[in-house]
C-alpha cells in the first residue's frame, strides 16, 4: 500500500464543493492583498503620465536589472539547496534520536526564531567580520597571520541566511516523518532490504513531501530578503529588493518601482511553475 | 522507529547522526548567544570583545516607556495576525492538501504570492488601500502580516494534509460522524503538528516584519522591529542586544519548563 | 487529545490578559504636533535644545518621530492621511522636484532674511549645516592623510576603504576631487571620470548604509579610512573615544533642510515652529552637542565646539553638493551607481 494511495473520486461522500476551505482565504486575499498589489503596480503603466510600457522596457533593457535578478536566484537556489539538506539530516536525526534528545534539538531548532532577523543578521557580522570572533579565534590559536575575509563574501550571505531559514525545513520534514508509518519499514526490511535501500525507496519517497514543501518556503522566503545579503554580502551579492527599494525611497520613482515588482514576481512565479513540474508531483494525487 | 535489527549499526547511525548535528547546532545557537555578552558590554556601540560589564542597558530598555509600550503592540499584532492566518489558512490547507480540484493551482499560487512580489512595493500599497478601508494600527497591520504570514499556515498544513490517510476520515463518516465533528475530532488532531509549524512561522513573521511595519506603523504606535530598526541604523547601542538577549532568555525558559513537565515525553 | 482543552484555555486566558492590559501606547491626539528626523544623536539633540523649549513657550504638544522616510511621506501625502507636521530632511529632499508632496513654506511667518544665502527656498530652509569628511583610524594609519587624494592612495595608506552607500551621497564627488578637479568646478558630475577612479580602489571598498555602521567600521580599525558625516567622525573620536582623527580638508557641505508635507493638519503651528528653531537664539543651541553650524548669521554656535564646526575650517578646501543637479540627475547617478558597484572590476 502506497503512503500517499488516493485518487480524485475518493470523497464522494462529501457534500461541499472541493477547495471551499479556500473561499474564506481567497476573499480575504482579494481585499487585503490583491488591491494593494494591484494599486501599487498599476503605477507602472501610469507613472510618469500616460507611461504606458516604456517602464517596462526600460527595466527589461536594463543589464543591471538583469544582474541584480540572476544574483538573488542564485543565492535563493544555493540557500535552498543547502538548507533543505542540513533540514533533513537534521529532522532525520529529530526521528531516529527520539525521546529527550528530540525535544532538545527541536528547541534548538526554534529558539533562533526568538532573537530578531535584524539583530540576527548584525550579529553574524560581528561574528564574521576581520575584527569579529572568528578572526578573532583564528589569530589568537596563530592559525592565520592575517584576518580571513570572510564578510561581504556569498559565503556569509549562504551562512546568514540559511541559519535564518534552517527552521523552516526542519520542522515540515519533521512533519512528514512523524506522519511516517514505521510498519512499511518493517516490511520493507522482513521482505530482505538492506538499511540503505529501506531508506532510499521506502522512507525518503514517503518523507520527501515534507521537505519539499519546506524548500518551496525557503527559496520564495529567499528571494524577498533584503536586510541579510545587504548587511553580509559584498557589492557583488546585493539583492534585487535593493534596486527597487532605491527606486521606491530615494528616487520616488515609483512606475520603475511596479516594473520592476511586477518583473520579479513575474520571473519568480514562472520558477514556481518550472520546479512544480519538476518536484510537485509529491503534492498531485496519485501513488507515490 | 527502526525495528531493533542490527542494533550494533543502529548505534553507529545514531553517533554518527549526533556528530553530524553538533556545527548544526552551533550554527543555529550562535548569533543569538553572542548577543548575550554584548548586551552586558561597557562599550557604547555593538562590538566584540565585549569591554566591562554593565546592566545599564537592561535598566535603559526596562525604564523605557517606547520600548516596553512597543513590545506590547508587536505581541498584540502577531497574535492577531497569527489567529487570522489560522482561521482563514487552516480550511484552505486543507482543501489543498486533500484532492485535486479545477482552479487549484492557480488559487495555491496566488496564496503565495504574497510572499513573492517584493514587500517594499507591496507595503506601499496596502498603506494606500488599508487607509481608505479605514484598517489602521493594531487591525491594518495584523491585517497585512496575517496576508504574508497565511502561506505558512497553507504550506505546512498541505502538505501534512497530503499525508493523511483518507481510510481514517471515510472510517470515522461511515461510523456515523457528520463532517464538523470529523473536521474537528479527527482532521485537526491528526494534523496537529503541522498546524503547530504554521503557527509558529505565522507568529514569527510577523513579529520580526519590519518593511510593512514601517509603512503602518504611527508615531504612537510603534513595534518592537519598528524601533530596532531605527536604533540599529542610526546608534548601535547595545539597549538592541538587552532586547534580544531578554527575548531569548524568556523563551529559553518557556521551552526548558515545557521540556521538564511531565507532559513532554511522547 | 486531553492536552487539547487545556491549551485552548491557555490561549483564552492570554487574549483575555492582553485585552486587559491597559493601552500603553497612548491614544492618537489629534492636537500633536510631529516632527520627523534622522534619528540618533541627532535626534536627541533636537529633542532637548529646540522641542522642549518649543513646548515651554508655545503649549503644543510635540511627538518627535526617528527616521525619515520619502516613501512614507509620498505615501501620506497621497493618501491624504498627512500625519507629520515638520519633516527634516537632508540636502536632496525639499528642491522643487519634490513639489507635488510639500507645502510652500510661509515666509510671511518664517524670517529668512538671516539665513545663509542660497540655503532658503520655496519648500525648504536649512536649519543646520554639516559635511562628509574623511576620517581614519589612527593605528591603521603611519601618518595622517591630507585629504581625498590620500583616500585613493593604497600604496601610501594600505587598508580598506569604507564609502556612504548612496549614489548621491558624496562618492562620486569625492573621487572627482582626489582625481584633481578643482572643488569649484565638480558639477555636472564626470561621472565616466569618477568612476576610473573609484576602479583604482575598488577591491579594498567597503559600503556602509548607515552612519552607525560608518563610526563602527573606522573605530574598530575594520577599514583604515572612511568618508562619512562630520557629527559621526566627531561622535567615534570624541564620545566613543576610539582612536580615529578627520581631516576638513576636502570637506563638502551640506545641509539638513526643514519641510512641511502637503495636507499636514497643522500647517499653521508647524510654520510657526521652523521659524523658531530658524530664529537667533535656538539656531546655533544643537552645536553644544554635536558638531553642526547654524544656517542663521546671527547665530552664534557653542564655544566649546567652535573648532570642531566645518564652517570653521573653509580655509582648508572646501566644496557643497549642487542639490538641484543632483535631484534633476537622480535617476542616472543611481543607475550608473548601481551598475557600477555591481558589475565585476
Amino acid at each position: 500500500m502506497a503512503c500517499v494511495a488516493r485518487s480524485a473520486g475518493q470523497g464522494r461522500s462529501w457534500e461541499l464543493p472541493p477547495g471551499i476551505g479556500t473561499w474564506p482565504l481567497l476573499a480575504a486575499l482579494g481585499v487585503l492583498f490583491v488591491w494593494p498589489a494591484v494599486a501599487i503596480i498599476s503605477s507602472s503603466v501610469t507613472e510618469p503620465a500616460d507611461a504606458g510600457l516604456s517602464n517596462f522596457r526600460a527595466v527589461l533593457s536594463d543589464p543591471t536589472f538583469a544582474r541584480f535578478v540572476g544574483n538573488t536566484l542564485r543565492t535563493a537556489v544555493l540557500v535552498s539547496a543547502v538548507a533543505g539538506t542540513i533540514g533533513y539530516v537534521y529532522a532525520y536525526a529529530m526521528y531516529r534520536l527520539g525521546g529527550r534528545w528530540r525535544t532538545v534539538l527541536m528547541n534548538c531548532a526554534l529558539l533562533p526564531f526568538w532573537t530578531s532577523l535584524l539583530v540576527r543578521s548584525f550579529a553574524w557580522t560581528v561574528i564574521l567580520r576581520d575584527t569579529g570572533i572568528v578572526n578573532w579565534g583564528l589569530l589568537h590559536l596563530g592559525l592565520v597571520s592575517h584576518p580571513v575575509g570572510l564578510l561581504r563574501t556569498p559565503f556569509a550571505v549562504v551562512i546568514g541566511m540559511t541559519q535564518i531559514l534552517l527552521p523552516f525545513t526542519i520542522l515540515p520534514a519533521y512533519a512528514s516523518m512523524a506522519a511516517f508509518d514505521p510498519d512499511l519499514l518493517r516490511a520493507a526490511r522482513s521482505l530482505g532490504a538492506g538499511p540503505a535501500s529501506a531508506f532510499w525507496r521506502v522512507f525518503f519517497p514517503c518523507t520527501r513531501v515534507g521537505v519539499v514543501a519546506g524548500l518551496l518556503l525557503v527559496f520564495v522566503l529567499s528571494l524577498g530578503y533584503f536586510i541579510t545579503p545587504v548587511l553580509l554580502g559584498g557589492p557583488r551579492d546585493q539583492p534585487v529588493a535593493v534596486l527597487i527599494n532605491a527606486q521606491v525611497t530615494t528616487a520616488l520613482d515609483w512606475g520603475a518601482a511596479g516594473a520592476m515588482a511586477a518583473i520579479v514576481t513575474a520571473v519568480v512565479l514562472l520558477c514556481l511553475v518550472a520546479g512544480w513540474r519538476l518536484v510537485g508531483g509529491v503534492f498531485l494525487a496519485g501513488p507515490a | 522507529m527502526t525495528s531493533g535489527v542490527d542494533t550494533a549499526g543502529e548505534r553507529r547511525t545514531r553517533y554518527a547522526l549526533a556528530v553530524l548535528l553538533v556545527p548544526v547546532v552551533v550554527l543555529l545557537l550562535a548569533p543569538s548567544l553572542v548577543v548575550i555578552p554584548m548586551s552586558v558590554s561597557n562599550s557604547l556601540v555593538l562590538s566584540w570583545p565585549p569591554q566591562g560589564f554593565t546592566l545599564h542597558w537592561y535598566g535603559k530598555l526596562f525604564g523605557s516607556a517606547e520600548w516596553l509600550a512597543s513590545a506590547q503592540n508587536s505581541l498584540e499584532v502577531a497574535a492577531a495576525s497569527t489567529v487570522i492566518c489560522l482561521l482563514l489558512g487552516v480550511p484552505a490547507g486543507i482543501a489543498f492538501g486533500l484532492r485535486d480540484w479545477p482552479g487549484k493551482q492557480l488559487a495555491l499560487a496566488m496564496v503565495v504570492t504574497p510572499v513573492v512580489i517584493p514587500t517594499i512595493v507591496l507595503a506601499i500599497g496596502m498603506y494606500a488601500v488599508y487607509a481608505r478601508l479605514g484598517l489602521a494600527d493594531l487591525w491594518g497591520l495584523a491585517a497585512g502580516h496575517a496576508m504574508i504570514g497565511v502561506p505558512f499556515v497553507v504550506i505546512t498544513t498541505m502538505s501534512a494534509a497530503r499525508q493523511l490517510n483518507p481510510v481514517l476520515l471515510l472510517a470515522a463518516r461511515s461510523l456515523g460522524a457528520p463532517p464538523p465533528r470529523v473536521f474537528l475530532h479527527v482532521t485537526l488532531p491528526l494534523l496537529r503538528f503541522a498546524i503547530l509549524s504554521g503557527t509558529v512561522f505565522a507568529f514569527v513573521t510577523s513579529w520580526d516584519e519590519v518593511v510593512i511595519a514601517n509603512f503602518l506603523t504611527t508615531p504612537t504606535f510603534q513595534t518592537i522591529p519598528v524601533q530596532m530598526w531605527n536604533q540599529l541604523t542610526e546608534g548601535v547601542d547595545p539597549t538592541v542586544a538587552a532586547m534580544a538577549t531578554t527575548l531569548f532568555a524568556v523563551t529559553t525558559g518557556l521551552m526548558i519548563a515545557l521540556m521538564c513537565s511531565p507532559r513532554a515525553r511522547r | 487529545m486531553r492536552q487539547q482543552p487545556r491549551l485552548v484555555f491557555a490561549i483564552a486566558v492570554a487574549c483575555a490578559a492582553l485585552a486587559a492590559c491597559p493601552d500603553a501606547s497612548g491614544a492618537a491626539d489629534p492636537q500633536t504636533l510631529v516632527w520627523v528626523d534622522g534619528g540618533g544623536a541627532y535626534h536627541d539633540d533636537v529633542q532637548l535644545q529646540l522641542l522642549t523649549p518649543w513646548r515651554a513657550l508655545s503649549g503644543d504638544k510635540i511627538v518627535s518621530v526617528a527616521g525619515t522616510d520619502n516613501a512614507k511621506l509620498r505615501a501620506m501625502v497621497e493618501a491624504k492621511r498627512v500625519v507629520w507636521d515638520v519633516y527634516n530632511g537632508d540636502n536632496t529632499w525639499g528642491t522643487d522636484l519634490d513639489a507635488k508632496w510639500l507645502l510652500p513654506l510661509d515666509y510671511s511667518v518664517i524670517h529668512k532674511d538671516r539665513i545663509l544665502p542660497g540655503f532658503a527656498s520655496k519648500y525648504r530652509v536649512a536649519n543646520m549645516i554639516y559635511s562628509i569628511q574623511l576620517a581614519y583610524n589612527t593605528d591603521a594609519v603611519k601618518s595622517a592623510p591630507s585629504g581625498w587624494a590620500d583616500f585613493f592612495d593604497l600604496k601610501k595608506f594600505p587598508g580598506k576603504r569604507a564609502v556612504m552607500d548612496y549614489s548621491a551621497g558624496g562618492i562620486f564627488e569625492i573621487a572627482l576631487l582626489a582625481d584633481g578637479v578643482p572643488p569649484g568646478q565638480l558639477y555636472p558630475l564626470d561621472i565616466d571620470r569618477a568612476i576610473r577612479k573609484l576602479n583604482t580602489i575598488k577591491p579594498a571598498l567597503v559600503f556602509w548604509a548607515s552612519g552607525a555602521q560608518s563610526e563602527d567600521l573606522v573605530g574598530s580599525g575594520e577599514v583604515a579610512m572612511v568618508m562619512t558625516y562630520n557629527a559621526r567622525a566627531y561622535d567615534v573620536k570624541h564620545v566613543q573615544k576610539k582612536p580615529v582623527d578627520y581631516v576638513f580638508g576636502g570637506q563638502i557641505l551640506a545641509a539638513a533642510y526643514l519641510t512641511v508635507p502637503l495636507g499636514s493638519q497643522h500647517a499653521a503651528e508647524a510654520m510657526k515652529l521652523i521659524d523658531y528653531v530658524l530664529s537667533k537664539d535656538a539656531n546655533g543651541k544643537l552645536s553644544t552637542a554635536l558638531p553642526v553650524a547654524p544656517s542663521n548669521q546671527d547665530s552664534v554656535p557653542d564655544p566649546s565646539m567652535r573648532a570642531e564646526l566645518p564652517t570653521s575650517h573653509l580655509a582648508d578646501g572646501y566644496t557643497m553638493f549642487d542639490d538641484q543637479w543632483i535631484s534633476e540627475n537622480a535617476k542616472m547617478l543611481e543607475a550608473r551607481y548601481e551598475a557600477w558597484k555591481s558589475s565585476a572590476l
